[in-house]
């Protein structure tokens, strides 16, 4: 993230007007004694340092709000009628009044050495508040260092919650556990273990020791501006580990071990995993997984009595129905009730579910009031994707082959990104795809707008055929009226059912 | 963490503090006043000369740029042109004010908006090597009609005119609050950048 930029669309004043009014200001601040100005600069990602002036007042050295959402890439909220800001600084809301020493960020109140001062026609923060309590906040790492007075504001990365420790029976296990998904690689250094999260930062630094650890000698993090590094030296009774990404909830996993440890294929590092080609699986579809689009506080589409959420969940339940009863066909569910399942876990279920096809429903929508019919979407990531994503699997398994297996590895083995598992489905989604929008077209409950390609969020991840269905416009009045009556979803859901048996078999 | 600091470091101290001060205001008066004298806009040459941003009189920069909207079949799309005025030269502001015409909508009766007028953007870069980032306000993308057919319809117009805008940018990535998102509202995935080649 760099913080080139301000708030969207904030005013500017005309060129004319900045050294005017700075003549002014300078003019008017003559007369105040305890003003004085100086600079810290400020490293950003991807972009120039930057030098930015501080102000002293009253023995006390200030910056302003502007400055400051422009470092932190924060948005900012001034409210001058109240004297009152509210700056978004990631997930946290920091609030400050003019005049006034006392901070709220979320439910904590912070107590500042000094007040927050409104002069020279800015909100001024202190900058001990910037330097030293705003880093706190930041998903990524923010380093100050008063000595050169620089500020080096990293790159968005994790954040790492904590670090746990196991007992096995040979060995134990340390667990990372990020807040989401963590990008990291392995590497192993004058026997060190070394896990690297690019620009991450960790929470609770502690790391469980034991004394007289038999597997352990130390762990320890280390945080550079750049990457949070978990250090890791074990004992010489450790014959064998194993780093692995673990789902549910999202951990990684040290295994220290007096034994032979028995490699899991999926034991690798960052957002990598091992999968054997799919060209093994058969055409027949045994077990569909079934993806309610939306739920919980995510509604989906809303339009009057069209809530998408509950006509996803609705045809979701009438397919597994005539699926199960009528074709015999096995069904998994990513959500059964009205919940928020994020893109990544319902690709997760699917995975763990083993289907044999991924369906996804939705309501479409759109601004374009004449738009009605149902659209079959198939991921497509695009052509310069899949060449970097390409380009990735080959390093990533010739690293792999190298260095972790040591050659022994079965050659059909590939290192492939989560997201990209599907490519190598997309013919045989394409398949699925067309059999559905013929069973819409025979079925003549909606017009078809066809079946359609590009990068599918929920898709990406799924290693198995995989196919979106948009279920008509929610924003068209014709569509709605048929979305509404649950006989029209009964048909479309048996549409849809046949389809996927036409396709099973074909 | 150390919260010491602040005075401790700031560089003048004690009684050369406000003589130095005021001589530095001086100088800054001085200054100001110059860069007056010297006109306007003259030391704001704008960056980003590759992709031409041009400098016209009275001190303002216009730009000339398309917005792409959708036409009535949801599928294809036609530009309308704008007049961009930058009170400064950066292809930051440009592509802001760009994005911020696209929520304004079409002029046209027989085009239609693809972009949420509730838009904000809370960071906007240029790497070097031909990428632009831009990352939205999650909340401020909720209002609005959300299906794949109008989030892809948001990223082809916006990719597309953000690309002809700027010839020099190849992949745009789309964030949310700041991070890689999933997706923009739960259909289109934006965990990798799009090509502006492939988005035309
Ligand atoms: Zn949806």
């Amino acid at each position: 993230m760099s913080g080139k930029c301000a708030a969207p669309f904030a005013p500017h004043v005309s060129p004319c007007a900045a050294p005017l009014a700075a003549l002014i200001v300078c003019a008017l601040l003559m007369l105040a004694p305890s003003f004085a100005r100086a600079d810290i600069e400020v490293r950003m990602p991807a972009s120039e340092p930057r030098t930015f002036a501080t102000s002293e007042w009253d023995g006390v050295e200030y910056i302003t709000a502007d400055d400051v959402s422009l470092i932190y890439s924060a948005s900012l909220y001034w409210r001058p009628e109240l004297q009152k800001m509210t700056l978004r600084l990631g997930d946290f809301h920091v609030k400050v009044t003019a005049e006034n020493p006392n901070v709220v960020i979320e439910d904590r109140v912070i107590h500042l050495a000094a007040p927050v001062l409104f002069r020279a026609g800015h909100l001024q923060l202190p900058l001990d508040l910037v330097t030293n309590i705003l880093p706190d906040l930041c998903p990524y790492p923010v380093i100050w260092r008063p000595e050169p007075r620089l500020l080096t504001v990293g790159a968005p990365g994790s954040v790492i919650l904590d670090v746990t420790r196991n007992m096995l029976p040979n060995g134990i296990e340390l667990i990372v556990r990020p807040s989401g998904p963590a990008d990291f690689v392995t590497r192993e250094l004058d026997g060190e273990i070394q896990l690297v999260f690019p620009g991450s930062r960790v929470l609770n630094e502690q790391v469980p020791l034991l004394e007289d650890d038999p597997f352990l000698l130390d762990a320890q993090w280390i945080q550079n501006v750049d990457t949070l590094t978990l250090v890791v030296a074990k004992t010489d009774s450790v014959i064998d580990y194993q780093v692995t990404r673990e789902g549910r909830p999202e951990r990684i996993v040290v295994r220290l071990s007096a034994v032979p440890l028995i490699k899991d294929p999926q034991s690798t590092s960052g957002t990598m995993r091992a999968l054997t080609s799919p060209s093994g699986r058969t055409r027949q579809i045994g077990r569909v997984v079934i993806d309610a689009g939306h739920g919980g506080a995510d509604m989906g589409y809303q339009n009057g009595a069209i809530i998408e959420k509950d006509i996803t969940l609705d045809i979701a339940k009438r397919l597994g129905r005539v699926l199960e009863e009528e074709y015999g066909i096995a069904v998994a569910y990513t959500r059964e009730g009205d919940e928020e399942v994020t893109a990544e876990r319902r690709t997760e279920i699917a995975n763990e579910a083993q289907g044999d096809l991924l369906i996804s429903l939705h309501v479409n929508a759109s601004t374009i009031p004449a738009l009605r019919g149902t659209e079959v979407y198939v991921h497509s990531p695009g052509i310069g994707v899949s060449e970097r994503i390409e380009r990735i699997v080959e390093e990533a398994t010739t690293r792999y082959r190298t260095e972790v297996v040591g050659g022994l590895l079965d050659q059909s083995l590939r290192m492939i990104p989560w997201d990209a598992v599907q490519t190598g489905y997309k013919k045989r989604s394409g398949e699925v795809a067309r059999s559905i929008q013929r069973a819409f077209n025979e079925g003549e409950d909606l017009p078809t707008r066809g079946v359609k390609q590009g990068p599918i969020g929920v898709l990406a991840g799924a290693d198995m055929p995989a196919v979106l269905v948009e279920f008509g416009f929610g924003s068209s009045r014709d569509d709605a009226k048929r979305l509404i009556e649950k006989t029209s979803r009964e048909r479309l859901a048996e549409q849809v059912a046949r389809a996927i048996r036409e396709a099973s078999s074909g | 963490m150390n919260h010491a600091h602040s005075a401790a470091h700031y560089g003048m101290n004690g009684a050369a503090h406000s003589a130095a001060s005021r001589g530095a205001l001086l100088l800054a008066t001085l200054l100001c006043a110059l860069a007056l004298l010297a006109g306007c806009g003259r030391d704001r040459s704008p960056e980003g000369n590759a992709d031409g941003i041009s400098l016209a009189e009275r001190g303002q920069l216009t730009r000339s740029v398309l917005c792409y909207f959708a036409t009535a079949d949801g599928e294809t799309m036609e530009p309308e042109r704008r007049e961009l005025v930058l009170d400064e030269g950066s292809r930051e502001t440009m592509a802001k004010l760009l994005i911020a015409e696209l929520a304004r909508g079409p002029h046209r009766e027989d085009l239609y908006a693809t972009v949420p007028p509730t838009i904000e953007i809370d960071a906007l870069f240029f790497d070097d090597v031909g990428g632009m980032f831009v990352s939205f306000v999650g909340a401020s993308l909720l209002p609005w009609s959300w299906g794949s057919s109008s989030e892809f319809l948001m990223v082809r117009s916006t990719v597309r005119s953000l690309g002809a805008a700027f010839p020099s940018v190849r992949r745009i990535t789309f964030l949310v609050d700041g991070r890689r998102a999933d997706s923009l509202a739960g259909h289109v995935g934006t965990a990798h950048p799009f090509e502006v080649a492939e988005w035309r």
